[in-house]
């Protein structure tokens, strides 16, 4: 299923080239898994990760907790060149490493299942011993699957099964699960309906290695134990297509198991009579424990090689870790090969493929993505095309190799219905003989009875001649006492009794030993057509097993077409995405570019209104100016109009007195004075009608004016109707240009916020990728020592652990020998670890997934938070503890950060950092503890505090 | 497979973006207390309309076996029938026990199926069944309808728990939701308390309070800009949900509503649990879990539910009646529902046994069509005669009803889990 390993030699080559050996390890794996990673990438590489970041990060993986202040400034300020190198392995040796991998194993095998027949405590002790003495995986992993909890030693090793009741189906999928990382529950009643390659048969398969391992209770000790018949098969059958069918132990991959047959009343070791735990001659337990520890089944290894590459990486190769398939292919099929290979050769050694791991750059770059990317992202839309092709070319060839599974499955069946008749007849001849079995079994168990008859009989017998002989005694020292004396007779009188009855029952041995051989016989008759049936069957079946082996080799050759088609859409998938985030860029661009433009545009159409806005301002005036003109023009005309009439009327009434005058002559000429008056008048009238004239022509002249003007005031006024309607239409324009750009600027907006999420994506996936470290969350344990270790609860509980041990090993009584001295401190840190149980579990109630489920899931809720920031524990350390108190006296600011920092983000703080601590603490100078409460508080509930990065 | 609605969408990552934006940028953060909920997080009208579209569960569990021929099949009159009346109810044509008169006058709004058959009659495997849509089997757990109701309907955005029971007893969360994770399981307020841990202790003040928190944002701030991600987005809006849960704490007190309203429900515990129910459903809860306790009625079967459905009727009809008058019958599945029913035969004890085969479950709301009646027992009860169907069935359609399509599966972590049983299905009949 995976690839073949690229040649070593070169590989190593790659590994010099790319970085100095002095500095990563050497050629060892380290350099090879950079090599492979280096040479796959996908993104762009973060920086090497700093000395407090690697600091709290390795601390993490190979201890469980965060460094104290102590240790982190030694290291920050320990200028050796290979000081990492030298942590990682002060780590691995520590005697804390095997309590964190005993942690670490436990939640991974049990999955914080409540305690059944084997404790905690008990089982981490165990599991300890064997971190403790670096015992190779595949050991403890056969110590676990085929312990039966009878050697003291190795009966917590039993804890797997026992805590899960020996329950087959638990039994099969956590099998699955997490020794072969294949998480089968679905295909329990049907083919998985999700995952095309997890079958029914692959479920059944482990099934039958445990399906006839049982729990079995000593009444007497009081204890349980695993025990396990030697026969029952497990049988499937789909809900859904309604195939079933029958199957023996399989493992992933592989064909069904050859197993012998051994005779019924011949195949047991320790029969299931009632008292005793039975002992197969033939163990299917054992065979697995056997088989997937070999280091010849490929899924196991794997399994365990990625799951330690997820410890320490913070996400496996194939991810999730218990769904190993092929369309979940693992990130770098090379590397995962490579690290498998290795682990298997080195002999399943933990300690040290976890040093090697902490060694790889990989493992120590940076959390941050580096801000230049562009030149990936065109990569990507280049290499697009081709690997779109790759997909579907290896799509096509996976779907045709499906169809010769078909086939095969069609072959299959049809000779598997060839045999059911021949497999009737032999498990008929079964039951016959199971038949002729029962008396025999009756018959051994009432011999077994009988016997302990005898036994129990002749332990009473011996107890009161015991008895009457102390009794003689008695009677000899005071004969006179008759309650003595009675008491001797009762003991006589029973020992009598009891030989008597020893007798009976000793002829009852006899007498079921003198029936045993008929029944034996009757046995040994059966045998013969059972035999024989087996035969015929074994014979008949020999079509069968070539179909399904044929089968399984054929779905195996799908499986890794299948495989090899998963890890292509993979990668086209991760180049979809940087293109999709590539477009997203361009998009944004696209808008900028014309949100610029837009803009521009607005900026010259206001330009336009305030400028018309200017002339119609003008034109305004004007028509102002004009219309003042009109006004003092018609003013002047209505004068002269005035004194026009006023002449008239003037003219008239002389006109009418020169009349009257010309009569009155006419009567009395010759009248001087009249004549003289007519004269007069006539004078005057001349006069005035020259005067009328003059006013005439004036308003003639004036009215011209009023009508001149009035037309220049009409167009006047008509410019500024045309002005107004242009003014309105400049102003349309840019309010559609306004409104053009707030949609612009809400497309924009939204395509911006969608860039954070998209570039997260992205740099998660260059995480995978694995050229940027990824976040990983503190397990419920790791939360909890690492808040005890930062606000100094631990300290003082250090040497009351070791005060406790020095009881039973005081300290001078190992000084001489280095191995008990490292024995003891071992135990100091279990007592510890003992000591500390109680205050982890609060942590684990609130932060652990549910029990039984995997628990690598990370989840925050609401109540969490409220634990955290209003229950007593966490205000109580952080008010209390050793740090709390070593904070208190100091004065300086910037020592006072620095303690504050180092202990609880094995960093040394920012300025800004000081100098927000050194405000709060001005700020509250009446409350300091309070104070200080409150910054520890706010540290160690911090987001960087929460997760190992 | 991603399932949209679930969490993860990038709808709801974008909804804690905004939220968690807001909180740095100090415009919410400023007095420290958060009101409002969903209003505090959106506009206004956009916490409306989600308020409007989200749907809720309420699952009224009738613990120890409800009788369906004291209840929702009465059989008056036959052999199996008992001592009661059936009465008119206001669907013409459905008659239901007499001991229910309010609830009668509810059932317009209301549907019975009247053919579950679990085959169960064991009391934690029965309640197992009808929780989850599956067989119990020792290799596997499955989430309770609560978990799986708050992963597919709760609005991310939410200060407060999508899951509550309301129990007699102590507080905590429950271990009910299997691989959806301890998000998702129920939050148990022991006999109407709020939340564990939700009142502020007493030596941290109100300013420290703030100020503390104000310090650790700013932390968080430093640290996310060098990286960030959903699960830092998750962890620190943790924070900022329980200081919302903080600030809401009396959405978990009953006492707050009227007095006129305490006194419609009754001041016995069912009541005050129904009012509080309705409290939270209005406060936007996605699910809550009523327990009435004990219809096990081994002997003295019908004086028993004289009692208990006596305490029970009159709360749940007006639950019922309030949640149409508020308009959020449309929105809230209802379901009354068992471990199992209790025989047909009566036995010498006047009690009933566990019975299985032929028994009632009642729904409303959201989806289901208002008076339906689904599926028929024989004339004395003893048989499904028509329409019959079980857990797995009744599972998908509470799903269903409020619009969760069950042939799709979970995410969690990167594992597709289907939300119901496949090879099952919902009761199409009984959805709109």
């Amino acid at each position: 299923m995976m690839f073949p390993p690229r040649p070593g030699f070169f590989v190593c080559l790659t590994a010099l080239l790319l970085a100095p050996a002095s500095l990563w390890g050497d050629d060892g794996l380290a350099g090879r898994i950079d090599a492979l990673i280096d040479g796959e990438l996908i993104g762009p590489v973060a920086i090497i990760a700093d000395d407090a970041e690697f600091l709290r990060r390795v601390s993490l993986d190979l201890q469980g907790m965060i460094p104290t202040a102590g240790e982190a400034r030694a290291f920050l300020d320990d200028p050796s060149p290979n000081k990492r190198q030298l942590l990682v392995d002060r780590l691995l040796a520590s005697p804390r490493y095997a309590v964190h991998m005993a942690n670490l194993f436990d939640v991974m095998l049990m999955e914080r299942r409540p305690d059944k027949h084997v404790t905690t405590p008990e089982w981490q002790k165990y599991l300890q011993a064997a971190f403790e003495k670096n015992v190779p995986f595949n050991q403890l992993a056969h110590e676990i699957l085929a312990a039966d909890g009878v050697d003291p030693v190795q009966r917590p090793a039993a804890k797997f099964f026992l805590d899960r009741d020996a329950e087959p189906n638990i039994m099969a999928r956590d099998i699955g699960r997490i020794f072969f990382g294949m998480d089968l529950q679905c295909a329990q009643c049907h083919d998985h309906p999700l995952v095309d390659h997890y079958l029914q048969t692959d479920y059944h398969g482990l099934y039958a290695f445990v399906n006839r391992t049982n729990i079995f209770t000593d009444e007497v000790a009081k204890k349980t134990f695993l025990a396990e018949k030697a026969d029952g098969e497990a049988t499937y059958k789909s809900v859904f297509t309604q195939d079933s069918g029958q199957i023996r132990p399989q493992l992933p991959d592989e064909n069904e198991l050859e197993e012998p047959r051994l005779r019924q009343g011949e195949d047991y070791a320790v029969p299931p009579y009632p008292g005793l735990k039975f002992v197969p001659k033939y163990s299917r337990r054992a065979k697995l424990a056997e088989l997937a520890t070999n280091g010849r089944n490929r899924q196991f290894n794997l399994n365990i090689a990625n799951r330690l590459w997820g410890q320490m990486m913070g996400r496996g190769l194939v991810h999730p870790v218990d769904l190993h398939h092929p369309l979940n292919p693992p990130t770098h099929p090379a590397v995962l090969d490579l690290i498998t290979n290795e682990f298997v050769a080195h002999k399943y050694d933990t300690r040290w493929l976890l040093r090697e791991l902490a060694l790889t750059r990989t493992y120590q770059r940076s959390i941050e993505a580096p801000a230049e990317f562009q030149a990936t992202l065109v990569k990507s839309s280049a290499s697009l095309p081709p690997l779109t092709a790759e997909f579907a070319r290896l799509k096509s060839i996976a779907q045709e190799s499906e169809t010769l599974v078909d086939a095969a499955q069609k072959e299959f069946k049809s000779a598997r219905a060839a045999l059911a008749p021949v497999e009737a007849a032999w498990r008929a001849a079964e039951v016959t003989v199971t038949t002729a079995k029962k008396p025999l079994d009756d018959a051994l168990i009432a011999l077994a009875k009988a016997e302990k008859a005898v036994a129990d009989k002749q332990a009473a017998i011996q107890a009161v001649t015991e008895a009457t002989a102390k009794s003689t005694e008695v009677v000899k020292l005071l004969p006179a006492d008759k309650e003595i004396a009675a008491a001797l007779a009762t003991f006589t009188a029973k020992q009598k009794q009891f030989m008597d009855e020893l007798a009976t029952v000793q002829k009852a041995v006899v007498d079921q030993q003198a029936a045993l051989p008929p029944h034996q016989a009757k046995l040994t008759e059966a045998y013969g057509p059972a035999d024989l049936a087996y035969s015929a069957y074994l014979e008949a079946r020999k079509p069968v097993d070539a179909a399904k082996a044929h089968l399984i080799q054929v779905w195996n050759r799908h499986k890794a077409d299948s495989f090899q088609s998963g890890l292509a859409k993979k990668r086209l998938e991760a180049n979809e995405s940087q293109v999709a985030f590539q477009s997203i860029l361009t998009s944004l661009s696209g808008k900028q570019a014309e949100l610029g433009q837009r803009r521009a545009e607005l900026a010259v159409a206001i330009a336009a209104v305030e400028q018309q806005q200017q002339e119609l301002a003008k034109q305004t005036a004007a028509d102002a100016e004009v219309e003042k003109t009109m006004k003092s023009s018609t003013d002047l005309l209505d004068q002269a109009n005035t004194l026009f009439v006023a002449g008239q009327s003037a003219v008239q009434a002389v006109t009418d007195a020169c009349t009257k005058t010309e009569v009155a002559l006419q009567k009395l000429p010759a009248d001087v004075e009249l004549t003289a008056i007519a004269q007069k008048l006539k004078e005057r009238l001349d006069l005035l009608s020259k005067e009328v004239a003059l006013q005439e022509q004036v308003v003639a002249t004036r009215k011209l004016a009023v009508k001149d003007l009035s037309t220049k005031l009409a167009e006047s006024k008509q410019r500024t109707v045309d002005m107004t309607a242009e003014m309105t239409s400049r102003q349309q324009g840019v309010a559609s240009r306004t409104t053009t750009i707030d949609q612009l600027l809400a497309t924009t907006r939204e395509v911006e916020s969608s860039i954070d999420p998209a570039r997260e994506k992205l740099v998660e996936l260059w995480t995978n990728g694995t050229g940027v470290r990824g976040l990983k969350q503190l397990s419920p344990e790791q939360i909890g020592w690492s808040l005890m270790q930062a606000t100094g609860v631990i300290d003082p509980h250090r040497p009351a652990a070791d005060a406790e041990i020095e009881k039973t090993v005081p300290k001078v009584s190992v000084a001489a020998d280095p191995a008990l001295t490292r024995s003891r401190e071992v135990k100091v840190e279990q007592q510890l670890n003992e000591i500390m149980r109680g205050n982890v579990a609060q942590f684990i109630g609130l932060y652990a997934a549910s029990a039984g489920q995997p628990q690598d899931d990370f989840f925050a809720t609401p109540d969490q938070a409220l634990f955290v920031a209003n229950g007593g524990t966490v205000i109580g350390w952080a008010a209390s503890g050793q740090l709390a108190q070593r904070l208190a006296p100091i004065m300086d600011a910037k020592a006072f950060a620095e303690e504050l920092y180092l202990s609880t983000l094995t960093r040394r703080p920012s300025e800004i950092e000081t100098n927000e601590v050194t405000q709060y603490l001005a700020m509250r100078p009446a409350e300091r503890p309070n104070a200080i409460r409150e910054l520890v508080w706010s540290l160690v509930t911090s987001a960087e505090f929460r997760f190992n990065h | 497979m991603r399932c949209h609605y679930a969490c993860g969408s990038m709808d709801h990552l974008m909804a804690r973006r905004q939220f968690l934006g807001a909180i740095s940028s100090g415009a919410v953060a400023a007095g420290g207390v958060m009101l409002g909920g969903l209003s505090a997080l959106t506009r206004p009208s956009a916490a409306a309309e989600l308020a409007k579209q989200q749907k809720r569960v309420i699952v009224f569990n009738m613990h120890g076996g409800l009788s369906q021929l004291e209840s929702w099949d009465p059989k008056p009159g036959t052999p199996t029938g008992g001592p009661f009346r059936a009465i008119p109810t206001s669907v013409p044509g459905t008659h239901i026990c007499e001991l229910l008169p309010e609830t009668a006058k509810q059932m317009h709004r209301l549907a019975i199926v009247r053919s579950v058959d679990t085959s169960e009659d064991d009391h934690g495997k029965g309640a197992y069944m009808m929780l989850t849509g599956r067989r119990q089997t020792p290799a596997s757990d499955f989430p309770r309808i609560g978990a799986a109701a708050a992963k597919a309907l709760a609005p991310e955005s939410s200060g407060l728990p999508g899951h509550i029971q309301i129990a007699a007893g102590g507080g905590g969360r429950t271990n009910d939701s299997a691989y959806l994770g301890p998000k998702y399981a129920g939050v148990i307020m022991g006999n109407g308390q709020p939340p564990q841990n939700s009142a502020r202790p007493e030596i941290i003040d109100q300013i420290s309070d703030d100020q503390r928190n104000a310090l650790r944002r700013s932390a968080n701030e430093r640290f996310l800009s060098r990286r960030r991600t959903a699960l830092t987005d998750a962890y620190t809006y943790s924070y900022e949900q329980a200081r919302q849960l903080m600030a809401q704490r009396d959405v978990f007190d009953a006492t707050k509503e009227s007095e006129q309203d305490q006194a419609r429900y009754g001041k016995h515990d069912f009541g005050r649990h129904c009012l509080l129910a309705r409290r939270l459903l209005e406060n936007g809860i996605t699910f809550v879990q009523v327990s009435h306790s004990n219809y096990d009625t081994h002997n003295e079967n019908f004086n028993f539910h004289i009692e208990q459905l006596g305490e029970f009727d009159n709360p749940f009809a007006t639950f019922v009646g309030d949640l149409a008058d508020r308009g959020m019958l449309e929105s809230t599945l209802i379901v009354v529902l068992s471990e199992f029913g209790r025989t047909p035969n009566i036995n010498h004890l006047y009690g009933r046994d566990h019975w299985s085969k032929a028994w009632s479950v009642l729904m409303g709301g959201a989806r289901v069509i208002p008076g339906a009646v689904i599926g028929k027992t024989n004339p004395n009860g003893t048989e499904v005669i028509d329409a019959k169907v079980d857990h797995a069935n009744l599972f998908h359609t509470y799903l269903q009803a409020v619009g969760v399509d069950t042939s799709k599966s979970f995410d969690v972590d990167g594992r597709p889990i289907p939300i119901a049983d496949p090879a099952s299905h919902g009761i199409p009949q009984l959805l709109a």
